[in-house]
């Protein structure tokens, strides 16, 4: 017998706040969180900006000697979690130890690779941190979730690139609906602003160097951004129960593989995930209000998502909103999933289309209705939350308003 | 372990420090386990011993066991800087 699965926690650092609310009303307002790097010398490279999380003190959230041991990315999980399980609050109570999980994004330490090597191979160092394993292994940030949430279920990391989180929360999602877990804490988080990353990122060709304008025609690429989301996924008739503020239903979750090309997207493949989506939720593509784009804003990315749209919803895709809210928050990999996917909830729960900003000129091969440059109020029974990761790895979230 | 050595001294201060233990309790023979400290907090404190006295301390030497005592760290260290000195001399 499968369970119904409620959203009982959100939580969430991005470029446009270090909390939810912050998230939400940056969403709201239509803030671009993009500017010029502040945190990396980025002087010699021809992409000076990024989607920062700004304002983030490690001190106020660690322990000194906990600290030593946490790279940037893991610290946004711990945070984004216990952001999330303090909404959902409290969540655990009651509940066997072993039925509450925790599934992240599996997400490289960054910051302790590009500090260590920099040592090692720059300034001849004899050794590197000692910590430099513990920091960089991809599973940190959902140890780290696990102790300081003192989780002792199912736990572990998931690689799909840009898809991990949204992976990772439909793993979760089945595992709560099959009884398996009554609780799951999931999401993922990821900072890859390091010199060596951004020096990566602009080699392989597909950083702007002005700006994330998913859609539109002038687009000329991805802006990197960091962050986290994370979200308590809940037995809906234990949160019920419990009397649990429900910010959504979790309904259903389509995954496929292109099983074509390591950087290049398939229109087939991703609109298949999106069609397993729906039918896994029991929904008819004329039910859905809103997508959350994957919208990278690449020209190759944005071209076969619009496509792969127009093979799922037909004659349905002009009356649908399709919005990137990487245009706001940068394209933050490993996480991006489950920021999106609290973008989605958001915006379900209050009653609004997050914008595309940036967008500057209509593309008739990206012929949506993006919500260009302003939010829109508007009431949303259902949406879907879509990343198709680089090498061809889908996930597909979908999710309804609840109550 | 001479602690009126003022090399000697210096190491059980640096450690001292980095362990967040008072001085009196570092005694020779105290092991190291039982200061509330964990491996990995004996590790960094290793890692940071070698920055902080421009030395290599071994990954198989006699710090490389589960029993080391205070008095075999500091004497290890204190050993390695006076080799080291005795080479810059």
């Amino acid at each position: 017998m499968s369970s119904r699965v409620a959203v009982t926690g959100l939580g969430s650092l991005s470029a446009l706040g270090n909390d939810v609310s912050a998230h939400l009303a940056g969403l709201r307002a239509g803030t671009v969180g993009i500017g010029e790097t502040r945190g990396v010398d980025v002087s010699s490279m021809k992409t000076k900006i990024s989607a920062e999380v700004r304002g983030f003190v490690p001190e106020e959230h660690f322990e000194p000697r906990q600290l030593g041991l946490l790279d940037r990315t893991a610290q946004f999980a711990v945070v984004a979690a216990r952001q999330a399980l303090l909404d959902a609050s409290p969540a655990f109570e009651g509940v066997a130890r072993h039925r509450v999980g925790a599934i992240f994004a599996a997400s490289v330490g960054s910051h302790a690779v590009d500090d260590s090597y920099r040592k090692l191979y720059a300034e001849g160092a004899a050794r590197p941190h000692p910590f430099t394993v513990p920091r960089a292994m991809p599973s940190g940030q959902v140890s780290h979730v696990t102790m300081d949430l003192g989780i002792h279920g199912p736990a572990f990391a998931i690689a799909s690139a840009c898809s991990s989180a949204a992976h990772a929360i439909g793993t979760a999602f089945h595992m709560v609906r099959s009884g398996m877990l009554d609780v799951a804490v999931s999401g993922g988080a990821e900072s890859q602003l390091t010199y060596g990353m951004l020096k990566s990122w602009e080699a392989l060709r597909v950083l702007s160097p002005d700006g994330c304008r998913p859609f539109s025609k002038d687009r000329a690429g991805l802006v990197i951004g960091e962050g986290a989301g994370a979200v308590v996924l809940e037995n809906m008739d234990r949160a019920l129960a419990r009397g649990a503020t429900i910010h959504a239903e979790l309904v259903g979750f389509g995954m496929s593989a292109d099983g074509m090309d390591i950087t290049a997207p398939d229109m087939a493949s991703a609109a298949a995930a999106m069609r397993f989506a729906l039918e896994d939720a029991g929904l008819a593509p004329e039910q859905i209000d809103y997508v959350s784009a994957h919208g990278t804003a690449t020209v190759l990315n944005d071209k076969t998502e619009a496509g792969a749209l127009r093979l799922v919803f037909g004659d349905h895709l002009a009356r649908l909103p399709v919005s990137s809210s990487k245009s706001q928050y940068g394209h933050t990999m490993n996480a991006s999933g489950a920021l999106d996917f609290v973008t989605t909830v958001l915006a379900l729960r209050e009653g609004f289309l997050p914008p595309t900003m940036g967008f500057r000129e209509a593309d008739p091969d990206c012929a949506l209705d993006c919500v260009p440059n302003a939010a829109r109020d508007a009431s949303i029974e259902a949406a879907i939350s879509s990343s198709f990761a680089f090498g061809g790895l889908n996930a597909v979230l979908a999710v309804k308003r609840f109550g | 372990m001479q602690t009126d050595d003022p090399a000697v001294a210096e190491i059980v201060d640096f450690i001292s420090g980095e362990v967040g233990v008072d001085k009196s309790l570092l005694t020779p023979e105290t092991p190291v386990a039982e200061l509330g400290i964990s491996s990995l907090d004996l590790i960094e404190t290793i890692f940071k011993l070698e920055g902080r006295f421009g030395i290599e301390i071994p990954n198989d030497g006699p710090l490389s066991g589960n029993d080391v005592t205070v008095g075999t760290l500091v004497d290890h260290v204190a050993e390695l800087l006076a080799a080291q000195k005795g080479k810059t001399a």
